[in-house]
């Protein structure tokens, strides 16, 4: 059984002890249900702080990123965590000993310990402030890129022992992200967003239903092409003015959704994972070694931009 | 809105027995290009196979039998009229068919072509589904790895004059290849703006091997089909040969996709039927100088994989530390 724990908006100013208290919360509620696995957002314990322009060395701005993980101000949730015995996959911003700041993830086993980490390697947005723009989107200035791939982990046994993969947000609408997995046999895919309820290009060309049908097509789509589960868990609602979509779902290999969240707030969605659903897939249809054909696929891997046909 | 408008026709057949000849198909060909012309289509997009049942549910032990399935020369005697259709009702057409090259190689292919009747360019399907050799296991055969041999072509996109839009970014792949994203990729990669498919697909999993359900079958279709388009900024075009060939039923649910991943027109029957959609080429720009602006945002880095390995390969065991 795993949980998606969406979360509802986060303020600015609220504190990271309120917001913890309610991951804790979100966490109880789904061991309740009978999960053995939660999946927590994207920079899950703050706002979704890049819509701010900040200096990147000012103390509001640092401390949105954690320097250890788990650190003191986090203890709680990871205590809690294993007190239940569930584990669980949360996003936050990542500040490395050595200053390197990424947009994390991390899954943590139930019994406490970090079983790998995943740092965001699309990046949407912006380097730099945009005059005129009520809302910002900063990530590729506050972060550095992923240097790490898309790795895949073998899960405990507790959990099914299902292959593990992570993507975060921006990532899930990228096939490239999905297929690197796939072909590491990933059986569950933990994402997490907050993806803009509003045309982010300051435009009126998207609106807030076209877009959480696109996070809900990137999610069953690319689950089906790869045979694998997904959770795809939204922080959701408005902060400081700012809409986020909601639209947590659980899929199944087949792309069909188990669970959808139906709010914008914090909510549960669970479903019990019938790993060997994957087999159809993996054997059959997206059986890879019997019918991709690398050799047509080079511009995948050698060519970054478009290029025109003549 | 630009003034980038191009009017688009899927032009979903229903079933070709295997009796039937390719003028029987030719002549329904032409009475859909006629029905799409009238609607003010500028391209017309036929089936995968278009001219023949769906032939690799059918064993020959003889390779060379199944040469009475495949076209040695295009245009021929029996299929010159859908070229002096397109001249008359000035429409392109893309064209599914089965191909025996001079070099009697046998590949699974589609053409476009432009009004004045010559080929613009070809398309050989790269992902063969199916098997080699008699399976007895299958309810149905699907021998198309026995038939024909893997495109050799990779996947062109060709700036071709279409109708008053202008010269258009065009794409074709076929049937099996929409649930494979690298194929979309690789045309996004060259800025497609219009992706025409069409397809054969049973409505139901004839494998006999583990479950799937019906009524996913027409889902896996329009989810690949939808997501793409989303994913790659691109107008798609998916075309069915539909309803039942010789007992064996074939899903319909053509579709025509903008790049949002909107589905705009949809086919209702499983039988010769036009759907119709006036794709504004200018919505290709949001996604490709935003989200999906692939210059600033792909990291091929990371994608090593994907061209380095065939199949998955299993990820190391994560064991308790404590």
């Amino acid at each position: 059984m795993v949980a998606g724990a969406q979360m509802g908006p986060t303020q600015r100013a609220d504190s990271r002890a309120a917001t913890l208290a309610r991951m804790i919360a979100l966490l109880e509620q789904a061991a309740a249900a009978g999960a053995r696995l939660v999946v927590f957002p994207e920079l899950a314990f703050t706002t979704f702080f890049p819509r701010w322009p900040m200096a990147l060395d000012s103390a509001e701005l640092l401390a949105c990123f954690e320097s250890a993980m788990p650190n003191p101000a986090v203890q709680p949730l990871f205590d809690r965590a294993r007190d239940l015995g569930v584990g669980f996959q949360v996003g936050y911003a990542e500040l490395t000993p050595e200053g390197q700041r990424f947009n994390s993830a991390i899954t943590v086993g139930p019994d406490g310990a970090i079983l790998f980490k995943y740092r965001k390697v699309h990046l949407p947005g912006s380097d730099h402030v945009k005059p005129g723009q009520r809302y910002q989107q900063l990530e590729k200035m506050y972060f550095a890129y992923g240097d790490a791939g898309f790795p895949a982990v073998r899960g405990p046994a507790g959990w099914g022992a299902p292959v593990l993969g992570m993507l975060v947000c921006n990532d899930r609408r990228w096939p490239e992200a999905w297929r690197c997995l796939g072909l590491q046999g990933v059986e569950l895919m933990m994402i997490g967003y907050n993806s803009a309820a509003y045309d982010p290009n300051g435009g009126e060309d998207e609106s807030a239903a076209l877009r959480t049908f696109h996070s809900r097509l990137a999610a069953q789509s690319n689950a089906y092409m790869n045979a694998t589960f997904a959770v795809a868990v939204a922080k959701a609602g408005v902060e400081d003015g700012a809409g986020l979509i909601g639209g947590s779902v659980i899929v199944d290999p087949n792309g069909v959704i188990l669970a959808e969240a139906t709010t914008l707030g914090d909510e549960i969605i669970v479903a019990e994972l019938d790993f060997d659903a994957c087999r159809q897939g993996k054997e059959k249809m997206f059986n890879f070694a019997a019918h991709r054909r690398p050799e047509h696929y080079r511009r995948i891997v050698e060519q970054v931009g478009a290029t025109p046909p003549a | 809105m630009s003034n980038r408008r191009l009017v688009v026709a899927a032009a979903q057949m229903g079933p070709i027995q295997k009796a039937e000849g390719r003028d029987v198909a030719v002549a329904r060909m032409v009475a859909l290009m006629e029905k799409a012309a009238r609607r003010g289509a500028e391209i017309v997009v036929f089936p995968e196979l278009a001219l023949t049942t769906f032939f690799p549910r059918w064993y020959h032990e003889d390779l060379a039998e199944a040469d009475i399935w495949f076209e040695t020369a295009l245009p021929s005697n029996e299929t010159a009229p859908l070229w002096d259709a397109a001249r008359r009702l000035n429409l392109g057409f893309h064209l599914g068919y089965a191909e025996k090259t001079p070099e009697g190689r046998h590949f699974n292919t589609a053409a476009y072509v432009h009004p004045n009747g010559e080929i613009v360019f070809k398309y050989r399907k790269v992902h063969l589904p199916g098997h080699v050799e008699y399976d007895p296991i299958r309810r149905v055969q699907h021998l198309e790895k026995r038939y024909f041999e893997p495109g050799d072509l990779g996947f062109p996109v060709v700036r071709t004059p279409v109708g008053a839009a202008g010269p258009v970014n065009l794409g074709m792949m076929i049937c099996n290849d929409r649930r494979w994203p690298e194929s979309w990729r690789v045309l996004g990669l060259q800025q497609v703006e219009l992706v025409m498919l069409g397809y054969n697909t049973p409505s139901l999993n004839m494998e006999n091997r583990g479950f799937e359900a019906h009524h996913l079958r027409v889902l896996h279709s329009h989810l690949s089909i939808q997501a793409g388009c989303y994913q790659n900024a691109c107008f798609g075009v998916g075309v069915a040969k539909a309803g039942t060939e010789d007992g064996h039923e074939l899903f319909g649910h053509s579709i025509i996709v903008n790049p949002q991943g909107e589905i705009m027109a949809q086919a209702t029957s499983w039988e010769d039927e036009v759907i119709v959609a006036e794709c504004d080429l200018g919505m290709c720009e949001l996604g490709r100088n935003t989200i999906f602006n692939f210059a600033r945002h792909r990291r091929p880095e990371h994608y090593t994989r994907i061209t380095a390995q065939t199949g998955s390969e299993a990820p190391p065991a994560w064991t308790p530390t404590r």
